[in-house]
């Protein structure tokens, strides 16, 4: 019988590589609340002293904005995935990635530096800092994502999801190819000069590919699991995927050489329905659990849906013209809701979740059956008190709403930033106090 | 959970992990000799087997019609109890 051949929990990856990627990861997002901050005092100094607008948030194109999301983007959403990573890929593929410890290791700290000196090379303008952060990104990424595929390949069997995180992989790969020549283009624009198709090209690879089809795989295995739903439907777990993948290719290749024109259009009208069918799955799912509980996660689910659907109406306007007087706004406003609002709010719920999971798994584990010590061990909602993930939720909501805000009216810019700052100590908190608690009972 | 002759009865086929894992061991460090434990679970707990194995415990798993699984529990060498639960 196999029921449940995709999971193979004797392959688990030691607690403290997944944890390394998960503690740091609230740092730059709290990194990024801190700069929002410092943009709204300066903009408010600006308009207190010269008695000049705010010029916060005219346009996608800022260095401002660039880095700030790139904290976001790099520092947040990539660490926590591959953390997770190393995480799933061992548990659904039956396979460590290669490398073991040594590679964590190496990814980590590549992807910390990568990610800190895209940051300094932003602010600094230093040209060769364009340069050394390509290097460490590319090198943490490619690692990753060839250890990734490696391990997918040598899987004990094949399931959706591994398909799902093998594209996922790849997608890693061309968007850190776009990625670290737009970076290069920043740093050497008079050499190589600045094209500004590659950022839509790098964009699209990245969110839709990168993040949205290993949340989309990963999603098969935990929404059933751990919130008791029927599975997704079999045939939709594998088409899915794959017509992503290739919308994807649609996508980039035609707004690259066909902006505008229709073929770039129905990719893009493709993509998003895509990602909507899924939304919509998702959320018919999530009403099918059978226990009808308070579940923190579950909520943070439905906020990305809403969220998703919102930023899908939201190009479905921008592309029928309807806000052609509100572009940059509308540009600024889509990827805050994407980002924010459906990205991390899977991510950080998921987290929810996954964190006293795998606690409570390893922890058991440091037992060595001592049966006393396993009746002993703290329950999940001893290990991740509900209070906290509630509390982390409502903030979660708060810094979304001024983050939206903050684009129409920029002198809310200050405040936006320390709700970010406040959420991401909350979640550093929540994960040291559970780290704490595993090396104790590593300890004993 | 429910408790009958020589036969502990626990549906854990709404819980999520890793309650169930918990529960379970909590019944099985306790449960007396020639008693069984009958499980009720939505996936194999191949966590569970082992645990139960290194604390002296013996399975079967039979696939429910519903796709769940029942999994009965009993101490090692106890073939009184195996015997009639196969043959029941």
């Amino acid at each position: 019988m196999k029921q449940d051949a995709s999971l193979n929990f004797d392959f688990i990856p030691y607690w403290t590589i997944p944890f390394r990627f998960f503690l740091t990861a609230p740092l730059f997002a709290m990194t990024a609340g801190v700069f929002l901050s410092v943009f709204g005092i300066q903009a408010l100094w600006g308009m207190l002293s010269e008695g000049s607008d705010a010029v916060l948030w005219q346009s996608r194109w800022l260095v401002d904005v660039i880095y700030t999301l790139h904290l976001i983007t790099l520092g947040t959403i990539t660490m926590i995935m591959v953390g997770a990573f190393f995480q799933v890929a061992s548990v659904v593929g039956g396979r460590l990635l290669p490398g073991g410890k040594a590679v964590a290791v190496l990814v980590h700290s590549f992807l910390i530096l990568g990610a800190t000196l895209f940051l300094i090379a932003m602010t600094s303008g230093v040209t060769w800092l364009f340069l050394l952060a390509s290097f460490f990104l590319t090198t943490s990424l490619s690692v990753f994502s060839v250890c990734g595929l490696i391990s997918i390949f040598r899987a004990q069997r094949y399931s959706p999801t591994l398909i799902s995180m093998a594209l996922s992989l790849v997608s890693l790969l061309i968007m850190m190819c776009a990625g670290a020549y737009l970076l290069l283009m920043h740093g050497y624009s008079e050499h190589l000069g600045f094209d500004r198709r590659w950022t839509d090209f790098h964009l699209v690879w990245a969110l839709a590919g990168w993040v949205g089809l290993l949340i989309i795989g990963v999603s098969f295995q935990v929404i059933p699991m751990f919130h008791v739903t029927p599975s997704f439907n079999l045939s939709f777990q594998r088409i899915l995927p794959v017509v992503v993948f290739l919308s994807i290719i649609l996508v980039s290749f035609s707004s690259f050489f066909y902006k505008g024109e229709l073929v770039a259009v129905i990719g893009k009208a493709v993509l998003l329905a895509c990602y909507g069918f899924y939304g919509i799955s998702v959320w018919r799912l999530l009403n099918k659990r059978k226990r009808k509980i308070e579940d923190i996660t579950v909520q943070f689910w439905k906020l990305a849906v809403i969220s998703l659907f919102v930023f899908v109406i939201l190009q479905v306007m921008g592309e029928s013209g309807l806000l052609g007087h509100w572009a940059e706004e509308l540009s600024l406003l889509s990827g805050i809701l994407l980002i924010y609002g459906v990205v991390l709010s899977v991510l950080v719920g998921m987290l929810q979740k996954i964190i006293p999971f795998l606690s409570y798994l390893h922890m058991q584990r440091f037992c060595q059956g001592d049966f006393e010590r396993i009746k002993n061990l703290p329950h999940m909602r001893a290990i991740l008190q509900v209070k906290h993930s509630r509390m982390f939720l409502r903030l979660h909501v708060v810094s979304l709403l001024l983050l939206l805000l903050m684009i129409m009216v920029p002198s809310v810019t200050i405040v936006s930033g320390l709700a970010v700052f406040i959420q991401f100590s909350l979640l550093l908190f929540i994960v040291s106090r559970v780290v704490a608690m595993v090396y104790k009972a590593e300890g004993v | 959970m429910n408790r009958g002759e020589g036969v502990i009865n626990l549906d854990v086929s709404e819980l999520e992990p890793p309650e169930p894992y918990g529960l379970a061991i909590d019944i099985l460090l306790e449960m007396p000799a020639k008693t069984i434990l009958n499980l009720i679970h939505r996936k194999e707990p191949y966590p569970l087997y082992q645990t139960a194995s290194e604390m002296g415990f013996e399975h079967k798993t039979v696939l429910l019609n519903d796709g769940r699984v029942n999994i009965q529990f009993w101490h090692k060498g106890e073939s009184i109890v195996l015997r009639s639960l196969t043959h029941n």
